[in-house]
């Protein structure tokens, strides 16, 4: 489906707390054909120049509001909507060196349907 | 366009996803387009399209049926799904699918479609015939009938289906929708030309085509396949693929099922410049439909986006202009 598609190259940038760099932010968007509850991420991993980041390091922003995976977990009357991009803030101490990143995501929903559904997609981005 | 006729063309909005995801058009332009096309009834995955899902208000409402106005279109179905696998660490009760089931009927009544589409559980955990006869009441409650959808490997005349049909004997409010996946008769090229370009061979497209022909099951083919040719990774997985999920059947069936039908989707996966679609046989079908005596829509839905992101950006627009053309040529209007 939309698997090749589900790193967005819009907003990949260093995320600042009080003039430091703590972490990065990436955009996802999802590779299934309709949106789907929070609770249904089944799993998500990102990649940025060999160094691999797991859901304990990340907040996800849907919608305007934070949420940490685990919270995500149980949440079934929020949906990430179709199309639209899952704001994905990761804690690294000092963020990202600027330029060209090599980023990998794994995307993996769960559905009744499909049952549990991995796409992996590579890029080459950017970073701002 | 709205009209009296007893067959309505209709889209899914479905079909526009491709242009929907990247942005290009938003709910009330692909109804537009679909106006644009002379289409009658409007098909939607409210999980797909509406921001809002699931919690749609009021304002939404007002907002869609100014636009079923505006357009000239009317509201037919909503696609839900069945979902036991909504938390990581537990099933889904039967008594929560219940209530999803519920929250669904209530939004089709609200944006004023006649029709729920569910998904058959062959096997699987989608709406279970067990499950069928608890939201059954529902459905009836508010008027809104639950369609079955039949596609493809499942097939009109598969036993697996006989429970679901006892439940339809005994209720009108629930019925079969149609997909025209199970019509397929040979493998759409939008699908070999994807296998090619990852390294499948022609001459072992030509052979699993003419076994598709042939309708020799997947696991002799399989075998076969390897024995003649000593296939490559990427050349399994087509045959694992294309014959485990494609199915034909003569569409003649249908009359066998009339009474039950109450909705069609017409899938395709692409209708070439001649307006032909050269794997599901449109003017067949078609005429089974109108000696059916049958009376409702045939909901467009495009499907060639899969198989093609590899190589070139897809046309969902262009794709579902030739979709609607075909249909017109063969419904006069």
């Amino acid at each position: 489906m939309f698997d090749r598609f589900i790193i967005h190259d819009k907003g990949f940038r260093n995320l600042y707390e009080k003039g430091k760099a703590v972490g990065f932010v990436i955009n996802a968007r999802i590779n299934y054909y309709r949106g789907i509850p929070l609770s249904m991420i089944h799993d998500v991993k990102v990649i940025v120049d060999g160094e691999c980041f797991t859901t304990d390091d990340m907040t996800f922003v849907v919608r305007g509001v934070r949420y940490s995976f685990k919270e995500m977990n149980e949440i079934s009357n929020i949906n990430w909507h179709f199309g639209d991009d899952l704001r994905i803030e990761i804690k690294k101490p000092g963020g990202l060196k600027p330029g060209k990143k090599t980023v990998e995501m794994y995307m993996t929903p769960r559905n009744s349907y499909f049952g549990i559904f991995e796409a992996y997609a590579k890029r080459t981005m950017t970073f701002a | 366009m709205l009209t009296n006729n007893d067959i309505k063309r209709g889209i899914s909005l479905y079909s526009f996803q491709e242009s929907y995801f990247f942005k290009r058009l938003d709910l009330e332009d692909c109804i537009a387009a679909a106006a644009d096309m002379g289409v009658e009834g409007i098909e939607i995955i409210p999980d797909q399209m509406i921001y809002e899902f699931p919690n749609v208000s009021d304002d939404f409402i007002d907002k869609w049926h100014g636009m079923m106005e505006r357009y000239g279109v009317r509201p037919v179905c909503i696609d839900d799904f069945v979902e036991s696998n909504l938390y990581k660490h537990r099933k889904v009760s039967i008594d929560e699918q219940v209530e999803r089931f519920i929250r669904a009927v209530k939004l089709a009544k609200r944006l004023g479609c006649f029709l729920v589409r569910e998904q058959f559980a062959l096997g699987g955990e989608l709406m279970t015939p067990e499950l069928l006869e608890k939201c059954l009441p529902h459905a009836e409650k508010h008027g809104i009938i639950i369609g079955m959808e039949v596609h493809a490997p499942n097939y009109l005349g598969n036993p697996e289906i006989e429970p679901y049909m006892k439940i339809m004997e005994k209720s009108p409010y629930v019925a079969l929708v149609v997909d025209f996946s199970i019509f397929m008769h040979t493998i759409p090229d939008v699908i070999n030309q994807y296998y090619m370009r990852h390294g499948a061979r022609q001459e072992v497209i030509d052979f699993a085509l003419e076994c598709y022909k042939n309708k020799m099951l997947g696991k002799d083919v399989i075998e076969e396949a390897h024995k003649k040719f000593k296939l490559l990774p990427i050349e399994e997985r087509y045959f694992k693929e294309q014959f485990r999920f494609n199915r034909y059947i003569e569409p003649e069936i249908m009359k066998d099922y009339a009474p039950f039908i109450k909705h069609f989707h017409a899938k395709t996966f692409g209708v070439n410049e001649n307006l032909v679609d050269e794997a599901i046989d449109y003017p067949r079908i078609f005429k089974v439909i109108k000696e059916m005596g049958y009376k409702g829509y045939i909901s467009g839905e495009n499907e060639g986006n899969r198989y093609v992101h590899d190589a070139f950006e897809y046309d969902d627009i262009e794709q579902a202009i030739r979709h609607q053309k075909l249909m017109e040529n063969l419904l006069g209007y």
